[in-house]
């Protein structure tokens, strides 16, 4: 797999203010390099949201621990909890989104988050805004994309980050996205 | 031309000019692009003419991006791609008003069968360039293959060029380039004026079609209507069409055409009442219209249900077009009279289509009938009540209405009953001036009466046309059977007006009379339980052969006595 | 043939909790599957077969011709019913009228989690199957709802795709996934 840490250099060195990028992933890469560039812009005293719509908060927590990630840099925003039917412990650091993943709750839920990042940049990960789609009509994905592009021009977080598999780019709204964000990097095998 | 093609007819020439464009890539001027809008393309000659360039003018709300689409995505189920171009909102917004549609397919958004364009952010960064907006329209219709471009809306995007000239040059090159491209493109103009389709007063001159969506008021309600501008090389209808936009997306309500160039049939059917078919020489015409009209309580949708149930005891399909009743109502109803009106319904004879007039718009109503009628290959039809409509719709439109389904059943063959809550024929307004009374082949009138200190019922035929007809005043009743017509009220005057007067023997008289000469005071126990059963001329025979069976009345008088009986009962 | 070794080596190092896409092609299936059986069964586990491809009786009689522990075996079997086959009683076997039955499916499953003890996993057989009988963006949305619950549980899910699997869809799942195994001999 090509060297991600290089990649992502390249892309804070070269907009240092502020950033939309989505990175193309080989589909069976997906895993490692969201764990990677998460970690990349934790080391570089990032903080971030990490809206995660596949794996409940607890299950990241740890995960990222097992990977040595300083979780205290991040803030977590959890849809899948409730998606599962579940409950999440309660944790300042992480805010439930109920089942219907509604949109306006979590737009809702970032600008309560946001305030409280205080590194050195700021950004928002996705994890993945391909699942938006599974749960929402193409409209809601599509406002919901246009809302992350927006908070950057605003300069409210430096970075926001969507990694895509490769095999999912050719869905519309995700062309749509491809269109309006700063920079496409391309992830080679 | 060889010899044989100088003498052809004019068809085959214009074959040959059509097969020359077809052979140099142009569109085939016949074929036509499918608006998916219900009831259009049948106006339109099978849909916009393929490689046409449509203006879609109207204000904001008439239903021009609606519009626009339902066309574009039956493109996508016709194997057409298409290019959906905006300028005026952001493309999430477009999304979110049609997913609740029908005719929303987000495949087709997804796999870019149907591509959704935002085009300001071409020109956001680096300002609306004239040549640059045109150059990737040209690119995305040919890079995406499409057949079908939408623009919505010309208006927004010219009106980012600051003087008229640089507009006009806008539209027209974007017009060529269009007309290069063979694409069908829907324009869409934004309009206030009730009377205009463009801003710029150049967008007409690059189009082949127009069409106008406007919102009109009608009485307290804003109704929605499409006209029909033009259409370059094809004929079409320019009066105002109502349509309505639901979750099925866009649906014209086209009007039905009539004409006066109809068969009339010679065969008699049957109203239903035997002795109602008598008065009528024999029933009535079948395709005639009947106008029963009579005051609340007449009996009229009894007379109507007894029509029906004729027809379809015949096996004759049959429509009962209610707008006073529900449903359940009417079933109830006939099932007092012992009719099972749910077998019929189930067994598909009869269509039951009750709805009142405001839940609809006039023209709905007409579209539902027209396609029962055609659908089901309707014989006969009750339409109940007149009034109803009446009192619901502006007189212009309910005189149109009743002038329209008039003649489109007749056309179709259809005997019909009309009812009409009308209270007197003479110096009636109301039925003279909406024209009823002269449309309607038959009128049958009913009324009450008082008489000798009772409320009676009256029955009579004003007009059959092309036929004799009774022109005696009966008195009937509603009895558990249907209505039941007895006798002429002979001796008696004033009837019409309502408030009747004895001025000689009545013919109930004359039959006492009669049964006096011939059975004496027998009479006295006879008469009044053949009164309670009806002076019709069935019973009254039939107690004359009790009479004779009885040795009460001798068979030679009583052979005379029917005589008599048939010359009071004539 | 395939390489057992190499494939139990790859299932050695997955946590409690997590996803994992085990892709191979149609003529390797059967035995690779045998192999995840076996291999977890000897480790102690429990494992829920959600089967779309086979009936009941004749994983049953698979199972243990391969020596596979069968009292650690439950099966929710979506094949016998809506092929009218033989609906064998047992305690271990959970009908379902049909591949496309996914709410009966995802509450059977909850339900037999909620019924064994001890250490458990997922063996779902096969995704390519199952999206054969249903629409795939609900399809994608059940695994998705699947496989959090597993997560939030800790409990190992193991999902097989044959190699003709849809592509895109193929990517939605894997997303999902922790692991992916590509078993090629």
């Amino acid at each position: 797999m090509v060297n991600v840490k290089k990649l992502l250099r390249d892309i804070v060195e070269k907009y240092p203010s502020s950033a939309v990028v989505m990175m193309e992933l080989p589909t069976e890469s997906y895993f490692d390099v969201n764990i990677a560039t998460v970690k990349f812009l934790i080391d570089r005293e990032f903080e971030g949201i990490y809206i995660s719509f596949h794996r409940p908060f607890k299950n990241i927590l740890s995960l990222f621990e097992q990977h040595r990630i300083d979780t205290n840099k991040l803030f977590f925003i959890d849809t899948a909890t409730a998606l599962s039917k579940g409950t999440g412990e309660e944790n300042p650091r992480c805010i439930y989104i109920s089942k219907s993943v509604d949109i306006d709750e979590l737009i809702g839920a970032i600008y309560i988050t946001l305030p409280k990042l205080k590194g050195r940049g700021r950004f928002i990960f996705i994890d993945s805004i391909t699942t938006i789609a599974i749960y929402k009509p193409l409209s809601e994905s599509m406002r919901f994309s246009e809302f992350l592009i927006r908070i950057v021009r605003k300069n409210e977080v430096e970075n926001v980050i969507f990694n895509v598999a490769r095999d999912l780019v050719q869905k519309k709204f995700i062309r749509d996205i491809a269109l309006r964000v700063d920079k496409v990097i391309s992830v080679a095998e | 031309m060889d010899v044989k093609k100088q003498e052809v007819g004019h068809e085959e020439i214009f074959e040959e000019v059509n097969r020359t464009k077809t052979h140099q890539g142009h569109e085939n001027l016949y074929e036509s692009s499918s608006t998916g809008v219900k009831g259009l393309d049948k106006l339109l000659g099978g849909g916009f003419p393929k490689g046409s360039v449509v203006l879609l003018a109207g204000s904001s709300g008439s239903g021009k991006t609606i519009f626009s689409f339902q066309w574009l995505f039956e493109g996508v189920k016709n194997g057409e791609n298409g290019i959906y171009i905006t300028v005026t909102e952001p493309l999430f917004k477009t999304l979110k008003n049609l997913e609740v549609m029908n005719f929303y397919d987000r495949n087709a958004i997804e796999r870019e069968k149907l591509k959704i364009i935002d085009i300001r952010e071409i020109y956001e960064d680096e300002g609306f360039n004239l040549e640059r907006i045109i150059n990737f329209i040209e690119e995305q219709v040919r890079q995406n293959n499409a057949r079908r471009l939408c623009i919505d809306s010309i208006t927004a995007i010219a009106y980012n060029l600051d003087n008229k000239a640089k507009i006009r040059k806008f539209i027209f090159e974007l017009g060529k380039v269009i007309a290069t491209l063979g694409c069908t493109t829907v324009l869409t103009s934004e309009v206030v004026d009730r009377d205009r389709y463009s801003v710029y007063n150049v967008e007409e001159f690059i189009s082949d079609a127009i069409i106008k969506l406007a919102q009109i008021r009608i009485g307290d309600e804003l109704q929605r209507v499409m006209r029909i501008v033009k259409i370059r090389g094809r004929g079409c209808r320019s009066d105002d069409l109502y349509f309505k936009i639901s979750g099925q997306g866009i649906r014209v309500f086209p009007k039905l055409d009539i004409s006066l160039n109809y068969k009339s049939s010679t065969e008699r059917v049957s109203t239903g009442n035997e002795a109602l078919d008598d008065l009528l020489s024999g029933g009535i015409f079948r395709g005639s219209s009947t106008l029963i009209a009579g005051p609340t309580g007449t009996g009229k949708s009894l007379l109507s249900m007894q029509f029906i149930i004729e027809g379809l005891e015949r096996g004759e399909p049959c429509l009962y077009a209610g707008f006073e009743e529900s449903r359940d109502q009417l079933i109830r109803n006939a099932k007092g009279f012992g009719w099972d009106l749910e077998k019929y319904e189930k067994n598909g004879l009869l269509t039951l289509r009750c709805v009142y007039p405001r839940e609809k718009h006039i023209e709905e109503h007409l579209a539902d009938m027209g396609h029962i009628v055609e659908g089901r290959k309707i014989n006969r039809c009750v339409i109940d009540s007149l009034s109803a409509i009446e009192n619901s719709f502006p007189e212009e439109n309910f005189t149109d209405f009743v002038i329209r389904v008039n003649g489109y059943l007749k056309m179709q063959n259809v005997t019909t009953f009309f009812t009409s809550a009308a209270t007197s024929l003479i110096g009636s307004r109301r039925l003279t001036e909406n024209h009823i009374s002269t449309i309607a082949d038959n009128i049958i009138m009913l009324k009450h009466v008082e008489m000798q200190g009772e409320l009676g019922l009256v029955i009579n035929i004003i007009k059959a046309r092309g036929s004799s007809h009774s022109k005696r005043l009966i008195e009937y009743r509603i009895t558990d059977k249907g209505i039941a017509i007895g006798q002429c009220l002979y001796g008696y005057e004033g009837i019409i007006g309502g408030m009747t007067r004895k001025t000689g023997d009545t013919v109930e008289d004359k039959l006492e009379s009669e049964f006096e000469k011939f059975i004496g005071s027998e009479t006295e126990s006879v008469f009044p339980s053949l009164k309670s059963e009806g002076f019709s001329k069935e019973n009254i025979f039939a107690c004359i052969d009790k009479l004779i069976k009885k040795e009460i009345l001798k068979k030679n008088n009583g052979i005379e006595l029917k005589e008599d009986v048939k010359k009071i009962m004539r | 043939m395939i390489d057992a070794k190499k494939l139990e080596n790859e299932l050695n190092n997955i946590p409690d909790g997590w996803i994992v896409l085990l892709e191979t092609s149609v003529e390797n299936v059967l035995e690779v599957s045998l192999v995840v059986m076996k291999f977890m069964s000897n480790n102690n586990y429990t494992g829920i077969v959600l089967s779309a491809s086979r009936p009941y009786q004749n994983l049953i009689k698979l199972y243990k011709q391969n020596g596979i522990d069968t009292e650690k075996i439950f099966i929710i079997d979506c094949v016998s019913e809506s092929y009218g086959g033989n609906l064998e009683e047992s305690n271990n076997v959970q009908y379902i009228e049909s591949v496309s039955a996914l709410t009966s499916i995802s509450i059977s499953i909850d339900k037999v989690i909620g019924l064994i003890r001890g250490g458990k996993f997922l063996f779902i057989d096969s995704i390519t199957t199952m999206l054969i009988h249903n629409e795939p963006g609900v399809f994608v949305r059940f695994i998705h709802s699947v496989m959090t619950r597993l997560r939030t549980r800790e409990i190992t899910g193991i999902i097989v795709s044959l190699s003709e699997t849809d592509r895109e869809i193929r990517a939605e799942i894997m997303q999902l996934c922790d692991r992916i195994i590509n078993y090629k001999p």
